[in-house]
């Protein structure tokens, strides 16, 4: 009884294994191939000028953070006008009431 | 440990790592166990293809979610193809389940279930009589026999305990059994 149920057990697996699996085809390979994310290092390879173009856009960068800062530091500065400008005649740094001490002594 | 020695594990931590030439090893590696995985279960060689490349292009998403301790990488793999095969057969609305259920109704009312097998090759009648199986019954058969993993990795794949794929295998050869050996022979 037990044999009898290995045999069948045996020719089961024999005609299981008439049944094959089917070959890779090499348009199957390309597909899969080309679903590999690339890596940075082989994106840098493919595309040389992406590393050149990272420098100019951190130095764009560099440039207009520098200016930035340049400005903000230097604006202070610039509202002072110089002593006889026209901007002067503007400026309350210097008081446009200025007592008229020569003229009193002369008086005297 | 269960798995200590896994052969592909550097290769799927150097994938996470995004290195390019470690999944073109993995693909000549492992392509045609995938596919041949695929095919059995979903039985369309097109679609077999197609899972294929879902396949790989889930396993470079989620290569850095594996874990050695949980399984191997090729059960792990196996488990993706299921699960590829699931959602493509939920997405068609389980065409070929249906598909396999008019063939059992077609003929059940007959003398003999196995009056579709007759006058086929004898690939054809075995590849007819596992299409004719439950899926589970049938993954559990590939995943053992065609693929070769052990019942413990099969019921890692199929996310069940090693009990169920025992039962799911003693009923898928007890029903291969009387559909190809007894009224056949």
């Amino acid at each position: 009884m037990a044999s009898d149920e290995l045999e069948r057990d045996r020719r089961l697996d024999a005609l299981l294994d008439t049944v094959d699996s089917p070959e890779v085809s090499a348009p199957l390979r390309a597909r899969v191939m080309a679903t590999i994310p690339p890596s940075r290092s082989s994106l840098v390879r493919r595309h040389p000028w992406w590393s050149g173009l990272g420098l100019v856009g951190a130095a764009t960068v560099g440039v207009a953070a520098g200016t930035l800062c340049m400005s903000l530091l230097l604006a202070p500065l610039s509202n002072s006008a110089p002593p006889g400008s026209p901007d002067g005649a503007l400026s309350f740094r210097e008081s446009a009431f200025v007592l008229p001490t020569t003229g009193m002594q002369e008086e005297d | 440990m269960l798995f200590a020695k896994d052969p592909d594990a550097a290769l799927i931590r150097r994938i996470a790592e995004g290195d390019e030439s470690a999944a073109g090893t993995f693909v000549t590696r492992k392509l045609h166990r995938v596919l041949a995985l695929a095919h059995r279960v979903c039985g369309d060689p097109a679609e077999a293809e197609d899972i294929a490349q879902d396949v790989f292009i889930r396993v470079w998403k989620y290569a850095g979610s594996w874990k050695k301790d949980d399984a191997k990488v090729d059960t792990w793999l196996h488990r993706i193809v299921l699960n590829v095969c699931h959602d493509r057969l939920s997405a068609s609305h389980r065409r070929h389940e249906v598909g396999a259920m008019e063939l059992d109704m077609q003929a059940d009312p007959g003398p003999t279930p196995e009056d579709a097998l007759v006058g086929q090759s004898t690939r054809d009648r075995v590849w007819h009589a596992l299409a004719l199986l439950p899926a589970r019954q049938r993954e559990a058969l590939v995943l053992t026999y065609y693929q070769e993993l052990s019942n413990a990795e099969a019921a890692s794949a199929m996310q069940i305990s090693v009990d169920a794929v025992e039962s799911l295998l003693a009923r898928a050869r007890r029903t291969l059994k009387e559909r190809l050996l007894d009224s056949i022979g």
